[in-house]
């Protein structure tokens, strides 16, 4: 009877709880990386690919034995929706977190500046594939626990004012998103109008985000004599300038030299034939779009085997999965350097791994203690789309 | 019995009121005095009911009056609330707002000064505050900020994307009611509200606008939501003023307030000017009517009057000379006409009577002269007879007669005619004539055949 009792009842209960004991110990061996990003905005893409490109490096770190000997990397995602407020509630959420070591952040440069008190305060790490506001990380904070893998204003705006004086614009037009962003690229504008003596501003026009329309903005620039725009902005109001341009007749059609986030949204299907009739420019740091080396084709193999992906041409913002997949390799190895997943610690190793050879180029190192910018100007230059669909580098 | 005795009753009441009235004195003045106070009862009458309808009139017009200001009270607070409403809701759509809530760390620049600087259309008092979506201040024309993070107001915009609205508690202040409303700001990339814009309204402020732009003093004012007082303006509550409930006409989320507004007209009414004028204008009719009543008391009563005098005349002097004059009113034709023909009988029958009189005067005055005929021939006969018994002694005994002649002779011995000695012995006359026998013997071949 006993033994029967044990093999109908008690041993299935051992080995539940066996189970169960062995999923709380998996759990809680985990170490955990933060994607705090505009997940819920409706154009973007940049999240999915920076997410995408965490997923991959993840899978990669995790099927070669994880970190720390042993403990699985696994992604926590909260959506901020690009607005401040609900990222520095998401940002306090997951400084709570045990064992998290470092948060990803998004697209919007305001989502990440609004947070950097309290993610000083909370020593969270805060790995940027992809804002480009120049104050993430260079905040002022000491330690400073930011890191940029990706574009900064300081940086693209000599790219896309050097490619207008390159195909003759002396006139330029600013037509600048009204945030943080915008300001910080206008100031940076001016800063290179100091040096660069050979080419003006003849205008500078502001939008808001949600706004209808940028007829009157461009119409301003048009009739202050500009021979391009300079935009910054994101891709629906880029979307916008682009389909209102694209409406004026020939003679009125100016060139657009744009920042990269009008890449970081399915821009050509937010176009549609508008975009063929519009000389667009934009900002880029890796064409992984027309890129076929091995580590490129590595990564499709992974992608492949967890999202079924036959080809990079999927992902609307490549740079994104190109940076957070960098980003994320790079993080594994301060976690590896640092031996926890103490934060501090974590953030010390960052400024002092040494060289990787990552996707977008080879990081010798990735950070120091006074460079955070795992890029350079270098890995900047222009692209445009081709009749594809397709981001190529202009040559 | 009864017809008689409520008579009676009615004349005692008649001469308990007015003794010897209708008993005594001249018709016509009876009849004017009636007249009068019939004008005067009349008069009485239709002051009361005009007085009534006057009153009725008046104070239906005040009821309609106090009616359409409350109307048009309630749709003038109705619109600016709906204004107020229509324009925070236009201004929660602003892209700047949006802007400022995706753009916080570089927003302040831009947005305080941009909401401080917001004035809704005559509502200038408004407190204005931008939050984020935990109801955190972003921007705010208020000096020190006001954090909205109350569950339900957070839940019915963040959560549902709702406008919400509620009652502020302000007590102490001046402008009295304040309402809450908020607005969810919503950004087309998320279809979600990002933030949240809360206006405070001072609807005490907005009311008191209202009612002196309206300049009515005599109207009290009192706002409701749902059966909470928010707001009271000389609202007296009294008995006998006219109040209005009106509901606020206004949509979401205001709507979900139960808004409404109670107007008290204070106006009363004021006829103490139309006593004077009734009492004039009551005298001048008692006047006139007086005037009337007598002319036509008068004018009825003349040829009554003629009548009465003619009868009177008739009466004293017996005379039935006279006839009414037939005119006047068909009763007073009928008695003139009754009367002359009663005259007519009268002195017809006086006449015939006097005929008859006459007649039987004569009669009697024949009878009489016959009798005093007869009864002087009976003195005479018995004269006569006396004489004759005298005589009868003279002629008593032989009369010697011609045979001849007849003379008759005298004791003298003369002879005489029979005439002669006859009318001397007698007091006997004769004539003289012929008789037919005679003058057909003397005269006959005379006589005509």
């Amino acid at each position: 009877m006993n033994r029967l009792l044990w093999r109908s009842v008690g041993f299935p209960v051992f080995l539940l709880l066996l189970f169960a004991a062995g999923t709380a110990r998996s759990e809680a061996g985990k170490v955990y990386v933060g994607l705090n990003a505009e997940i819920g905005h409706a154009t973007s893409t940049s999240d999915d690919a920076i997410q995408l490109g965490m997923q991959i490096a993840i899978e990669e770190i995790n099927r070669s034995g994880g970190v720390l000997g042993g403990r699985k990397l696994k992604l926590i995602v909260r959506d901020n929706r690009a607005v401040p407020a609900r990222a520095a509630a998401h940002y306090k959420e997951l400084a709570g977190t045990k064992d998290l070591v470092a948060v990803f952040c998004g697209k919007f440069s305001s989502a990440a500046i609004e947070s950097l008190p309290l993610i000083h305060e909370q020593k969270l790490v805060l790995l940027d594939p992809w804002a480009a506001n120049d104050k993430i990380v260079e905040n002022g904070y000491s330690p400073n626990y930011a890191f940029r893998l990706s574009l900064k204003d300081s940086w693209a705006v000599p790219a896309m004012m050097g490619y207008a004086r390159k195909r003759g614009f002396s006139k330029v037009g600013l037509l600048l998103v009204n945030t943080s962003w915008g300001r910080n690229n206008h100031e940076v504008v001016q800063r290179y109008l100091a040096a660069n003596p050979g080419i003006v501003v003849a205008d500078t026009q502001w939008f808001n985000y949600g706004t209808n329309s940028m007829t009157t903005q461009y119409r301003s620039i048009l009739k202050a004599g500009a021979n391009a725009v300079v935009f910054v902005g994101i891709e629906p109001e880029g979307a916008i300038l682009v389909r209102e341009v694209a409406a004026l007749p020939p003679g009125e059609r100016l060139p657009i030299v744009s920042h990269w986030s009008v890449a970081g949204g399915d821009f050509p299907a937010m176009t549609g034939e508008a975009l063929e009739k519009v000389d667009l420019a934009f900002v880029q740091t890796f064409d992984l779009h027309h890129d076929h080396g091995k580590r490129t084709q590595q990564l499709l193999a992974v992608a492949n085997r967890i999202f079924n992906m036959k080809s990079f041409s999927e992902v609307k913002s490549p740079c994104g999965l190109a940076h957070a997949y960098d980003l994320t390799r790079i993080l594994a190895m301060a976690i590896e350097k640092a031996g926890s997943t103490d934060r501090r610690k974590v953030r010390d190793a960052l400024e002092r791994l040494g060289r990787y050879e990552g996707l977008v180029r080879v990081y010798d190192p990735p950070f120091t203690p006074t460079r955070h910018e795992a890029l350079s100007p270098e890995n900047v230059f222009m692209a445009r789309y081709d009749k594809k669909g397709l981001i190529s580098a202009i040559r | 019995m009864t017809g008689h005795s409520d008579g009676k009753k009615r004349g005692g009441i008649r001469e308990t009121l007015f003794p010897g009235f209708f008993s005594q004195g001249d018709i016509h003045q009876r009849i004017a005095v009636s007249m009068t106070l019939y004008a005067v009862c009349v008069i009485l009458l239709i002051g009361a009911v005009s007085y009534a309808c006057v009153d009725l009139l008046i104070r239906k017009n005040l009821r309609l009056s106090a009616e359409s200001t409350a109307r048009q009270q309630a749709v003038k607070l109705g619109a600016s609330l709906e204004s107020v409403q229509q324009s925070l809701s236009h201004l929660a759509s602003n892209s700047l707002l949006i802007n400022s809530i995706i753009d916080t760390s570089g927003s302040r620049s831009y947005i305080d000064s941009f909401v401080k600087s917001y004035r809704p259309a005559g509502h200038g008092s408004i407190r204005l505050t931008l939050s984020d979506f935990q109801g955190n201040p972003i921007a705010s024309n208020l000096q020190t900020p006001i954090r909205y993070n109350a569950p339900e107001l957070l839940r019915q915009t963040v959560e549902r994307g709702l406008p919400f609205s509620m009652v502020l508690s302000r007590e102490g202040t001046d402008n009295g009611a304040w309402i809450l409303l908020a607005y969810p700001v919503v950004w087309n990339m998320t279809s979600r509200a990002e933030g949240i814009l809360v206006a405070e309204v001072p609807v005490g402020e907005m009311v008191d606008a209202q009612l002196f732009a309206m300049g009515n003093n005599d109207t009290g004012f009192r706002m409701m939501s749902g059966r909470r007082v928010l707001l009271t303006r000389n609202f007296v509550n009294g008995r006998g003023f006219h109040q209005f409930a009106m509901p606020l006409s206004t949509v979401a989320p205001m709507k979900d307030l139960g808004l409404s507004m109670q107007i008290e007209s204070h106006q009363r009414i004021s006829l103490w000017w139309l006593i004077p004028a009734y009492a004039v204008s009551g005298g001048i009719l008692l006047l006139l009517s007086t005037i009337l009543a007598r002319r036509i008391s008068f004018s009825l009563t003349s040829h009554l009057r003629a009548l009465g005098a003619i009868a009177q005349r008739v009466a004293e002097s017996g005379s039935l000379d006279s006839h009414a004059d037939v005119a006047g009113p068909d009763d007073v034709r009928a008695l003139a006409s009754s009367f002359n023909a009663m005259i007519d009988r009268v002195r017809s029958s006086n006449e015939e009577l006097e005929r008859r009189v006459e007649e039987r005067t004569a009669e009697l005055s024949i009878a009489n002269e016959e009798l005093l005929r007869l009864n002087l021939e009976k003195e005479l006969a018995i004269d006569g007879l006396k004489e004759a018994l005298n005589k009868i002694s003279t002629l008593r005994g032989l009369l010697p007669i011609c045979a001849a002649c007849k003379k008759i002779r005298d004791d003298k011995g003369y002879w005489k005619q029979i005439e002669t000695y006859i009318m001397e012995h007698t007091d006997a006359d004769f004539s003289h004539g012929i008789c037919p026998d005679c003058a057909e013997e003397l005269y006959g071949e005379y006589l005509e055949k």
